[in-house]
């Protein structure tokens, strides 16, 4: 056995070992080439069937008729070309023989067979058709099936970015009109009757009306007037150094609206007041 | 070349080496043939065969 080149094994060699004729020592290291190489495994699957293509055409005398050797080997050595395929012409041949054979076979079988065989092949033929139709449907449903999927895998996605730790969340309401309240804010002296007094945010008034400030004596009494203004466009006013007697101790300072030259008594409501 | 065109001579090794079991050293021996020839005489058979399945 030698194994030339890209290690292959001769063709001689592989004919013994088709054969059956090599030594013990041989077929051990030859089967194991032969199983891992696949060139030489089809070149024995190739002598394997030569070798019995070679057998058949050798029958023994006597056991065919007369002109079948001839025939067989007239076939073999045709050298005209086939216009189709022998083995083919002989595939369908068979397959319309066996055809034949297994109708004869049941119309030649009991009449019990024949109607137990019957239903059977009606079963199948149902059991096909019904297969078939349920292909057919499962296949009509494959577009909802994949629209399906996809609304799925969208609310799936929903469902896990509003779970999420990684968002902000924001709720916006209508924005609220910053409305600045009136305010005011006097410094007084009762000592020598002096008073500072600032005003913001004061509303605008009609025509002929401005507020008026009064100091609520702490003993009890009568409001005292003191000193009227008028706030600008921006609401703001201010009152300063207004003619107050002194030693009027003051519990509280108000505001209301009065006429622009001014009240003796203020005029409910008092719009600002404080302590 | 075809089966049964060859000789019996030339059919006869592989023959014997496929019924009868024989080596080819075997053979050579049996029938006085060198060899080289068996085995050329049954490649050449063999060949007959695989060109009738070729046809």
């Amino acid at each position: 056995m030698t194994m030339p080149g890209a290690f292959h094994i001769e063709e001689d060699d592989l004919i013994q070992y088709a054969l059956g004729t090599l030594k013990e020592a041989q077929l051990g290291t030859m089967t194991a080439h032969i199983s891992m190489c696949n060139t030489c495994r089809s070149e024995l699957a190739r002598i394997q069937v030569e070798l019995a293509c070679f057998a058949a055409v050798q029958p023994e005398e006597g056991e065919l008729p007369a002109d079948a050797k001839d025939r067989f080997m007239a076939r073999l050595t045709s050298d005209a070309p086939a216009t189709e395929s022998k083995l083919g012409q002989f595939r369908d041949k068979s397959r319309v023989y066996l055809a034949g054979k297994a109708v004869n076979n049941w119309f030649a079988s009991p009449m019990p067979l024949r109607i137990l065989s019957g239903l059977l092949a009606a079963a199948c033929v149902f059991l096909a058709y019904d297969d078939l139709s349920h292909i057919h449907e499962n296949r009509q449903l494959l577009p909802e099936m994949k629209r399906l999927a996809n609304e799925t895998a969208e609310l799936d996605e929903l469902r896990d970015f509003l779970r999420g730790n990684n968002t902000q969340q924001v709720t916006l309401h209508v924005k609220p009109v910053l409305q600045k309240e009136p305010e005011g804010h006097a410094v007084y002296s009762a000592a020598t009757g002096k008073l500072v007094f600032t005003a913001s945010n004061m509303a605008e008034l009609p025509d002929g009306k401005a507020y008026e400030l009064w100091v609520l004596p702490a003993g009890g009494g009568a409001p005292v007037p003191a000193g009227t203004f008028v706030p600008d466009r921006q609401g703001n006013g201010a009152v300063i150094f207004p003619n107050i007697p002194t030693n009027v101790q003051a519990s509280g300072f108000g505001i209301t609206v009065e006429d622009a030259k001014g009240a003796a008594t203020p005029t409910p409501p008092i719009l600002l007041s404080g302590q | 070349v075809a089966v049964h065109t060859l000789p019996e001579e030339q059919q006869a090794p592989l023959h014997m080496a496929y019924f009868e079991g024989l080596t080819h050293t075997e053979i050579s021996e049996r029938t006085g043939t060198p060899l080289g020839t068996v085995k050329t005489r049954i490649r050449t058979a063999l060949i007959a065969v695989r060109r009738a399945l070729e046809v």
